[in-house]
């Protein structure tokens, strides 16, 4: 029987086209630096980049770049997770508040936090906490608007159902808000990293002394080494992928099914 | 449905396209530099706002390039912190000839597999202070051991230099590899920041920045780099040219080089006769105020050559490969020194340079 609905492409044609993609990317690749355009030690080849990328898994800078920029990454986001919801609480429930912190909430999120850096700098010195708070600044703001705009939307029925159910203060906050504004949550969270891991590569990359996978493709740049750069942009590549698909993705699909928007 | 996939796909082959467009404008577009003069009229010249290129902000400052280029020629300077940003310009065929260390130079021509970067001329020697924090107990240079040491640039000439220092002499490691001993890239104007908010321990230098912050009451002279290497001498820096600009302009890379010799038998002459112009010019680049005496103690650490040094070169690289930076087993300093347009502008061998004036 014809289905009405299309259940969509299987899981070994998504992932079979997937492969057959990134075979083209490469070759499409190895052809253009064939052709040379540009000399190749100025665009390297799939290969010279993938032997520097194993070449600097093998001495211990990758895994020691990925952990100094994910562990950067982890407590400043987590800095940012903890104010930021914080904040979107209380501009969404307090009109006082979103009168007078609400507006300068919003003027200091368009502002990209990459700009607090060379000010933190002089504030915290040229180490670590530096570079942190531009992570926490890049994702603070962003969280706390999509907080503040997740439970605004929260349909108004439910809200009231939960009162007239009796339910108060944080009852109230942890069973109805809490759960009527996840999905749209989980998108300001995802957001939010994006943000951080952004403003961290910019960090990384201006300041040339901090360890981290931004500072590979500075490191790169000193050493006129394009092969080394590619492989840094891989490196970041792959991380953000991570995180987006496997843990992001992965936390939307399940919330999206538990709510019946997915199946 | 079948109107609106044809659309897509032609929209798909509009944006290939496109892309393809970007690339082939991407491919090197020549010696077309941004200003308007045809080829072969611009020599295009970099330098760092530093004592150890002396010739150049002597010969920018009093316009001998510019009179030995002569009228059909326009020179265009570009100043730079340090050597690694002048090979990232000369790569993107941006730079003709630059004043410039000699690990750079190295890295750049074995980067590029030797197509890039010749060394034409040898141009300062020594003039790299290694100076301490007043606030330190640092009286020797043993004492670096466990300290946070700022150089220029990563890459940089002093930045290998003051790494391989940790490793041979010291023999410790450095802190990217367990050790305890920093060596951390910071621009020359700011390293002066830094150790007057106390968060520097030491600096690697070219003059005249080492002898600033002498004059600033900052810090102390540990060594001079010099005390390092056999001889007490090696060669700070070099004159490169990109290799293309060399093969296509032999008569404007002899003119240069006619100035660039002259100005260094001036200098070798009478050098602090040129103290207040070369200071002249380094204010015109930083912006700042220095006394001339500071400079004329700069000019004291320093020595003129015209002679590409071959054993700086080998040393530079061993270093570089000790420290991993370097790849290959050899330097062909035969192919990277190109001494043919010195050797012509020299001839007559009575006028040979002497090696200290």
């Amino acid at each position: 029987m014809k289905r009405l609905v299309s259940d969509g492409p299987l899981l070994w044609q998504r992932i079979g086209v997937k492969i057959a993609f990134a075979a083209f990317v490469v070759a499409l690749w190895e052809g253009v630096v064939r052709m040379q355009f540009v000399p190749e030690y100025l665009f390297p080849g799939p290969f010279a980049v993938l032997s520097r990328l194993a070449a600097m898994a093998w001495d211990g800078t990758l895994i020691a770049s990925v952990q100094a920029s994910m562990g950067r990454m982890l407590l400043g986001y987590a800095i940012s997770v903890v104010g930021g919801l914080a904040i979107g609480v209380l501009a969404a429930r307090s009109w006082l508040f979103k009168e007078t912190f609400g507006s300068v909430i919003l003027a200091l999120q368009s502002l990209p936090s990459i700009c607090w850096l060379p000010l933190a700098l002089i504030w915290v010195g040229l180490d670590e906490r530096a570079v942190l708070f531009v992570v926490v600044l890049g994702a603070l703001f962003s969280i706390a608007t999509s907080t503040e705009g997740a439970i605004r939307n929260i349909p108004p029925i439910y809200t009231k159902v939960g009162l007239v159910l009796g339910a108060r203060g944080i009852r109230f906050a942890k069973d109805i808000l809490f759960f009527a504004a996840l999905p749209e949550l989980i998108g300001g969270l995802k957001i939010g990293w994006t943000f951080a891991w952004r403003s961290l590569m910019a960090a990384e990359l201006i300041r040339a002394n901090v360890k981290g996978v931004g500072h590979i493709l500075e490191v790169g740049r000193n050493y006129n080494d394009s092969a080394m750069m590619l492989a840094g942009m891989l490196t970041i590549l792959g991380i953000s992928l991570t995180v987006d698909i496997l843990f992001f993705g992965n936390i939307e699909r399940r919330v999206r099914r538990r709510y019946g928007l997915e199946k | 449905m079948a109107v609106h996939s044809r659309k897509s796909g032609i929209v798909l082959m509009a944006v290939i396209g496109l892309c393809a467009l970007m690339f082939s404008g991407c491919s090197r577009s020549g010696d077309s530099s941004p200003a308007t003069a045809p080829r072969g009229t611009v020599l295009r010249l970099g330098y760092f706002p530093n004592v150890s290129h002396a010739q150049a902000l002597l010969g920018v400052a009093r316009g001998d390039f510019a009179r030995a280029l002569g009228d059909g020629t326009e020179l265009q300077t570009s100043v730079f912190n340090a050597g690694p940003s002048v090979i990232e310009a000369l790569y993107a065929n941006r730079l003709d000839i630059a004043y410039i260390g000699p690990a750079p130079a190295i890295n750049g021509f074995i980067r590029s597999r030797g197509e890039e970067v010749r060394v034409i001329a040898g141009a300062v020697e020594n003039g790299v202070l290694i100076v301490a924090n007043k606030n330190r107990n640092i009286p020797s240079l043993e004492a670096l051991r466990g300290k946070t040491i700022a150089v220029p640039q990563i890459g940089n000439t002093q930045d290998i230099s003051a790494r391989a220092f940790v490793i041979e002499t010291l023999k410790t490691r450095l802190k990217d590899n367990g050790g305890d001993t920093q060596v951390i890239p910071i621009p020359n104007p700011d390293i002066e920041t830094l150790m007057s908010k106390d968060q520097l321990d030491a600096a690697w230098v070219p003059e005249p920045w080492g002898s600033r912050l002498v004059a600033s009451g900052l810090g102390t002279v540990v060594a001079h780099e010099r005390d390092l290497w056999p001889e007490k001498r090696f060669s700070l820096t070099c004159v490169i040219a990109r290799r293309k600009f060399l093969e296509e302009n032999p008569e404007l890379v002899r003119r240069f080089l006619e100035a660039h010799v002259a100005l260094t038998r001036d200098l070798q002459a009478d050098r602090q006769q040129y103290a207040h112009t070369i200071n002249e010019q380094l204010k015109r680049l930083t912006g700042k105020t220095l006394a001339d005496e500071v400079i004329a103690g700069a000019l004291r650490n320093v020595e003129f050559s015209v002679e590409p040094d071959v054993r700086t070169f080998d040393t530079y690289f061993s270093k570089g490969r000790l420290l991993g930076i370097f790849p290959g087993d050899t330097l062909d300093t035969g192919k990277l020194i190109d001494r043919q347009p010195l050797d012509a502008v020299l001839k007559p061998p009575t006028a040979r340079n002497q090696e200290t004036p």
